[in-house]
């Protein structure tokens, strides 16, 4: 007795199956593909390791990676809703092709594998490096560093930033994460973590958000590969 | 501990890095929408589409080129599985999207109370079958690629769910 199979039958069924979507009206800045949101998204996952993660979150815990250290974090704060974002990777030094101040060109960055086992020889990969006129955030990641921060922290002094980023040889699993972080009072700097994409004492860290109007001060190290024949830091730092 | 991405030359690496990003600016509202629907709050598809893109980040070589979204919507379903039963984080990638889509305003639907009902009797398996069909318009054999079937399995799947459907459709009194 149904006519259910007709086209017509799943037509009107495929109707009132849409009329049961919830509608949701995103903000441009976060609906766009090219706007600021996917845009820094895209970058944060470009500037992640390749390399197989255990689907799984790890949060910081007492007694691992910051254990003894005098640090904070602070919650992110929803100062800058819509805001541009700076991108700041720390390159290989003796590229000789790095611009020193190079926006994040759709071309993008090429795959990082830097977390993965060291490597004596790594390959070079070009700067990724930008600062958007008129961001609220400077986003810090690692591409793979062996490089001497320099520049770098010459292009966060411009901003008027008390930040000083250096870099420490360390084992091939904490490459490029956040080894050591010591902020002043009300400091708002926050890490970008990587779920899933974790040491094994859980510091899942790919880089660090500050906003540009940042007034405290901050040391950030990061972990960088060694060089043929230096010793990586051990856990204790 | 991660396995050595496989050092490719920085050719191949380029051409992964194209092949992503391309992927990802044709998918990203796509997938955005696909989670916005199936969450209960925003923010919540924010990690979603942030879990999502990095797995294919990863898996950029295994993606069927021409299946980019559907993969998208298989992965994204399994994130969605996972999310009923963890307890998220707090600064992760997806912190600033989730932050934006704190702020998203959600309409509500205005449907019969009947094709709500007759909808919510049918198992989540089909309902979701359904969804898939009515709200992301795939046909039977892009379901068979998001729900990893065959796709005359994936046919039959839905002619069941859409019989199932017509038949609740008429009996709106006995749910109630």
């Amino acid at each position: 007795m149904t006519g259910e199979n007709t086209m017509t039958d799943h037509d009107e069924q495929d109707r009132l199956i849409r009329l049961l979507a919830p509608e949701h009206h995103v903000a441009d800045s976060a609906w766009e593909p090219d706007g600021p949101v996917a845009r820094e998204l895209l970058q944060i996952i470009m500037t992640t390791s390749t390399a197989e993660p255990a689907p799984v979150r790890i949060p910081r815990r007492p007694g691992s990676w910051f254990a003894g250290r005098r640090f904070a974090f602070a919650v992110p704060t929803v100062a800058a809703l819509g805001a541009l974002v700076a991108v700041v990777a720390l390159a290989l030094p003796g590229d000789p092709a790095s611009p020193e101040l190079t926006q994040v060109a759709p071309s993008g960055p090429p795959t990082a594998a830097s977390n993965g086992p060291a490597s004596p020889a790594p390959s070079l990969r070009p700067v990724a490096l930008s600062i958007v006129p008129g961001a609220e955030y400077i986003v810090v990641t690692i591409v793979d560093p062996i490089a001497d921060p320099a520049r770098y922290q010459a292009e966060l002094k411009k901003y008027g930033l008390d930040i000083e980023i250096t870099v420490a040889p360390v084992p091939a699993e904490r490459v490029g994460r956040v080894v050591f972080m010591e902020t002043g009072p009300d400091a708002e700097v926050e890490t970008i973590e990587s779920p899933g994409n974790c040491t094994a004492n859980g510091n899942c860290s790919v880089g660090i958000r500050i906003p540009l109007n940042f007034k405290s001060y901050a040391r950030i190290v990061f972990g960088r590969t060694p060089l043929p024949g230096e010793s990586p830091m051990t856990e204790e730092g | 501990m991660a396995r050595a991405a496989p050092t490719p030359s920085t050719d191949d690496a380029h051409v992964a890095a194209a092949r992503f990003e391309t992927l990802y600016r044709a998918c990203y509202q796509d997938l955005l929408a696909f989670a916005l629907r199936r969450c209960d709050r925003p923010e919540a598809a924010a990690d979603v589409v942030a879990d999502t893109f990095l797995v294919a980040w990863r898996r950029i070589d295994e993606i069927p080129t021409d299946q980019g979204r559907l993969w998208l919507f298989g992965v994204a379903r399994n994130m969605l599985a996972n999310h009923h039963r963890s307890v998220r984080r707090r600064a992760d990638l997806a912190a600033r999207l989730r932050q934006e889509l704190a702020r998203t305003e959600v309409v509500a639907p205005e449907v019969p109370d009947d094709v709500g009902r007759a909808f919510r009797s049918l198992s989540e398996a089909d309902q979701e079958l359904l969804r898939l069909v009515a709200w992301e318009g795939l046909a039977a054999d892009e379901l068979a690629v998001v729900l990893d079937c065959s796709a005359n399995a994936a046919r039959i799947r839905l002619h069941r769910a859409r019989r199932r459907f017509a038949a609740a459709l008429r009996q709106p009194s006995l749910t109630r």
